[in-house]
């Protein structure tokens, strides 16, 4: 049998294990091995190890555990909960004023740490319950979470990116850089988007009633509002603020972040032996499936190689009208297409190493694409049926939230975000602008 | 003649944008091309590049086991299997780009590193040189010893062991960190390859100072790594093919980095406000002695080492003489 | 009984190692964030320290995949999983770890013991002067991660295969 052949069946494989149910990680290792072995043989696969070891071992990947157990310690200490309610109450009686203070707690929750889950679940957890009950629209409510959770995915520093780094080989730095305007252009849009609703729509997100709103004091509220907003801040000046200010290099400031939540926690009066234990087993656990994937993915990209599958997406590409125009169309398409039903990791390991020595050899600016890249990956978090945040937030939501409502809430989202998309490939100053201005490229 | 056809698949340290080792006259990719053109489709080797098929630093068990036929690199990645790999690359205060090649040809080089190599089962054939290389980028000035005291450098290797005994703070990074890292002043110094290397890292825009020459490398080989297996399967007039090319790209590379250098200087200096410098005399001074210092660490514990370390700067003495008369007369009087 | 009793014993022994091992991470955060004031403030640095930083992280990747499949967090598409009868779910737990995770694991320990024989015959040490000798122990946590992780394929098999035997 010709071997790219066996490289076919080996991806259709792949799919038809995943649709299945297969999880994820089992469902690469098992297409990767059937096919590598049947077409190679098991002496290719003595390059496996060499392989995990150099996943294992990467400088880059270092940034994860660090970053998401900031992350994890920032959602046990309830910081959130108490930056939401106060914010909330800050917006009177503007109508959508809830929902775009759940907008700017995904901002700035996202922009400390980057872990979808733990943004979307917090956000989920501490604002549906309030939301239903001030009758906002189920399909609205479901949406602004899902979309303000993703946030974190492009707002510096993320997983997303700092994969990118590492997959492109571009350095973390300028990639954080350039993500920030496309970054906070989404959050802008997200905000116009309420506002809009609630000119055209207002029953679909009523303000807070007077008498709750009366509870507080202006007085009290700013007192609440330095007390819950400066932690986040906080923590983006220690890792932000590290890598400019010129202390860590970008891996490392991750730890500088992870210290930071820590002394947080700690002034907060909220560190217990309960909560450090908590927080480590959980980082563990979102490190070790992270880790896992990457492992697995390195078995299927082998056979993948081996198997000629590389020449494959050569040809696949060269059959593609347009010049690097279509390329990139091409792969944009692709990605999104995967992202209906595939993880952005497994997106990230094993899709993208394929086509990108394409893109090298077009000489496209790397930088440009990873982050086109990594705002594509971010709409598919939201892209039905499956994505992370629509996931997580079914996870936790109260059983008069119908699926279908998610999906409709989410739509108007993913389409500002393949607006935003066509405005960075349209206009790549956009992203480039900033990293230059810093003097990073 | 023997008709039959070679498959053979080579990996590669350095990743496939890189000038020099991946694409472009004498790299690799340059190698298997002409490998394929001169032996009429007979010996195919397919180039991986860094992360393909194995990671950057993982080539040399991959063809000792024979999962591989070869790999391009340098021989001193591998000085944690065998430390005196060190010195088929670059020796601190060693020889340039004409000495280790008399040395590595003539002077018995060779034959040492198939010694070095044979518990492996692999053999190294010199296929490419960057030429001296620089001391690096430094946001001050070194006018002393004292002043290497607190420097945070990026340096890998035996350099960064001598410097560390100066009190210097070594930091290891990957290529791709060095430039942000030097910018926002988390390291003060960094050391990379030469000048058109560096300027792609932009490192210019991130220190002043370029210190010259590079008493740690004075000049460094590629090395193509072979399975001695798969070598011995080789008909003979494939392996003169390989041999040859491997010459072509030892010659061919130089010759590329001799060009792109003295250009790349010239700019950095006149259109980048770039200075360059050398080192004060007692700062070489304290170098050298700190490097014989270390190097002596090594020839104790291993018999292997002393060897060839007796080899490499016996055959410096003889070659520096020579120079002196020759080479150092043309640079500094005609 | 006696492999349900099996089943839960490694299945114990697994989240034990995934609790201990989960403090790697704290020694991780203060690893690193230790290296960075040290070299800020003083100036200080060391290579062997810096190395042992993704000698950790390969510790807790392979600790950390080991647990996740402990506590049963590996990713999967539910499109059509949650729609399966209890009969159908429970016939796919016992054919994953049967045909995937335990051939899988057992087949990389075969490959990731000799990757480990190979670094320890020569006593490979870093290439970098002043790095972290004894390679093969960091190499070592690899055919170490796959038992652990082959362990947990049989328990979650067991498990399996005492259900299935309940409902019949
Ligand atoms: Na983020
Ligand atoms: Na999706």
């Amino acid at each position: 049998m010709e071997p790219q052949f066996l490289a076919i069946l080996m991806v259709i494989t792949l799919f038809t294990l995943i649709l299945v149910g297969v999880p994820v990680a089992f469902s690469i290792v098992a297409a990767g091995l059937t096919f590598g072995l049947i077409g190679m043989g098991v002496d290719l696969f003595n390059l496996i190890p060499a392989r995990i070891f150099g996943v294992l071992t990467n400088y880059t990947l270092l940034a994860i555990p660090l970053f998401v157990f900031m992350g994890v310690m920032l959602e046990k200490s309830r910081l959130a909960e108490k930056m939401l309610d106060v914010l909330g109450h800050l917006a009177g009686r503007l109508p959508g004023g809830m929902a775009i203070a759940i907008i700017l707690v995904g901002v700035l929750m996202g922009a400390s740490t980057g872990i979808v889950g733990a943004t979307v679940v917090t956000l989920s957890m501490i604002a549906l319950p309030t939301l239903l009950r001030r009758n906002y629209s189920h399909s609205v409510a479901c949406g602004t979470i899902c979309a303000s959770g993703t946030l974190g995915q492009i707002l510096p520093p993320s997983l997303v990116l700092i994969l990118l780094a590492d997959i492109t080989g571009e350095a973390i730095g300028p990639l954080f850089a350039a993500a920030l305007v496309p970054g906070l252009i989404l959050a802008t849009l997200y905000v116009l988007y309420i506002l809009f609703i609630a000119w055209k729509n207002p029953e679909k997100v009523p303000a807070i009633e007077l008498e709750e709103r009366e509870q507080y004091s202006r007085k009290e509220l700013w007192i609440e509002f330095i007390k819950s907003v400066a932690p986040p801040f906080i923590l983006i000046f220690a890792v932000l603020g590290s890598i400019i200010g010129g202390v860590a290099a970008p891996t490392e400031a991750a730890s500088m972040g992870a210290l930071g939540a820590l002394v947080l926690v700690l002034l907060s009066k909220r560190l217990s032996l309960d909560v450090l234990r908590g927080t480590l087993r959980e980082t563990l656990k979102i490190t070790g499936m992270i880790m896992f994937v990457l492992i697995a993915a390195q078995i299927f990209g082998l056979s993948f190689r081996g198997l000629d599958g590389d020449y494959l997406i050569e040809d696949l590409f060269s059959m593609i009208p347009g010049g690097e125009w279509g390329a990139i169309l091409f792969m944009m398409l692709i990605l999104l297409v995967l992202g209906f039903f595939l993880e952005w990791i497994e997106i990230s390991y094993i899709v993208l190493p394929l086509m990108l020595p394409i893109f090298h050899a077009l000489g496209i600016d790397m930088v440009w694409l990873a982050i086109l890249v990594a705002l594509n990956l971010q709409t598919s978090f939201l892209t039905p049926p499956f994505g992370w945040s629509l996931f997580f937030l079914k996870g936790v939501a109260p059983p008069e939230i119908k699926t279908i409502d998610i999906y409709k809430g989410v739509v108007p989202f993913i389409g500002m975000q393949i607006g935003v998309i066509g405005l960075v490939m349209i206009f790549p100053e956009i992203a480039l602008w900033l990293p230059k201005a810093i003097g990073w490229s | 003649a023997d008709k039959q056809k070679f498959r053979w698949k080579m990996t590669n340290a350095y990743p496939a944008g890189a000038p020099f080792y991946s694409k472009g006259p004498g790299s690799a990719s340059y190698f298997c091309k002409r490998i394929d053109e001169l032996s009429g489709g007979r010996l195919k080797i397919k180039h991986y590049a860094a992360g393909e098929l194995i990671p950057a630093m993982e080539g040399f068990d991959a063809v000792s086991k024979g999962t591989i036929e070869m790999n391009w690199a340098n021989s001193y990645y591998w000085a944690g299997k065998t430390f005196a790999a060190q010195y088929f690359t670059a020796v601190p205060f060693g020889m340039n780009f004409q000495g280790t090649n008399a040395w590595l040809q003539e002077g018995g080089g060779k034959e040492l590193w198939d010694e070095v190599y044979k518990p492996f089962n692999v053999i190294g054939l010199a296929a490419g040189n960057t030429g001296v290389q620089m001391t690096g980028w430094f946001r001050k000035e070194i006018n002393s010893v004292a002043d290497l005291k607190g420097l945070r450098m990026r340096i890998p290797g035996l350099a960064g062991k001598v410097y560390e005994q100066l009190g210097v703070s070594v930091k290891l990074l990957p290529g791709g960190e060095i430039f942000s890292a030097l910018e926002r002043g988390v390291i003060d110094a960094a050391e990379f390859v030469g000048p058109y290397q560096d300027r792609r890292l932009g490192l210019q825009k991130a220190a002043k100072y370029y210190y010259t020459t590079g008493w740690s490398e004075p000049s460094n080989t590629t090395e193509c790594l072979i399975n001695k297996d798969a070598w011995n399967s080789l008909p003979k007039d494939l392996q003169a093919i390989v041999e040859t090319v491997a010459a072509e790209c030892n010659l061919m590379s130089h010759m590329w980095s001799e060009a792109n250098n003295s250009e790349a200087l010239d700019d950095l200096v006149k259109n980048h406000g770039v200075e360059v410098r050398t080192l004060p005399d007692s700062v070489v001074e304290k170098l050298k002695e700190i490097t014989f210092k270390t190097f002596e660490t090594y020839t104790e514990k291993d018999p292997l080492v002393k060897k060839v370390h007796e080899s490499y700067f016996a055959f410096k003495a003889k070659h520096d003489a020579w120079q002196e008369r020759s080479e150092k007369v043309l640079m500094t009087k005609l | 009984m006696f492999l349900s009793s099996l089943s839960k014993r490694l299945d114990a022994f697994i989240e034990c190692i995934g609790h201990l091992s989960s403090w790697l991470i704290f020694m991780l955060v203060l690893l690193v964030a230790g290296n960075v004031l040290a070299r800020y403030f003083f100036s200080a640095s060391s290579v062997g320290m810096q190395e042992l930083e993704w000698h950790l992280l390969a510790a807790i990747a392979m600790f950390g995949s080991v647990y996740t499949l402990q506590q049963g967090e590996h990713v999967r598409v539910d499109l059509f999983y949650h729609r399966y009868s209890q009969r159908t779910k429970r016939w796919m737990d016992l054919v994953i770890p049967l045909f995937i995770i335990i051939p899988f694991s057992v087949f990389m320990i075969y490959l990731t013991s000799d990757f480990v024989f190979r670094s320890y015959d020569i006593m490979e040490v870093s290439p970098d002067p002043g790095g972290l000798p004894y390679r093969y122990l960091v190499k070592s946590l690899l055919p170490i991660g796959f038992v652990l992780i082959a362990i947990q394929g049989l328990a979650l098999f067991l498990k399996a295969l005492t259900n299935t035997k309940q409902e019949h």
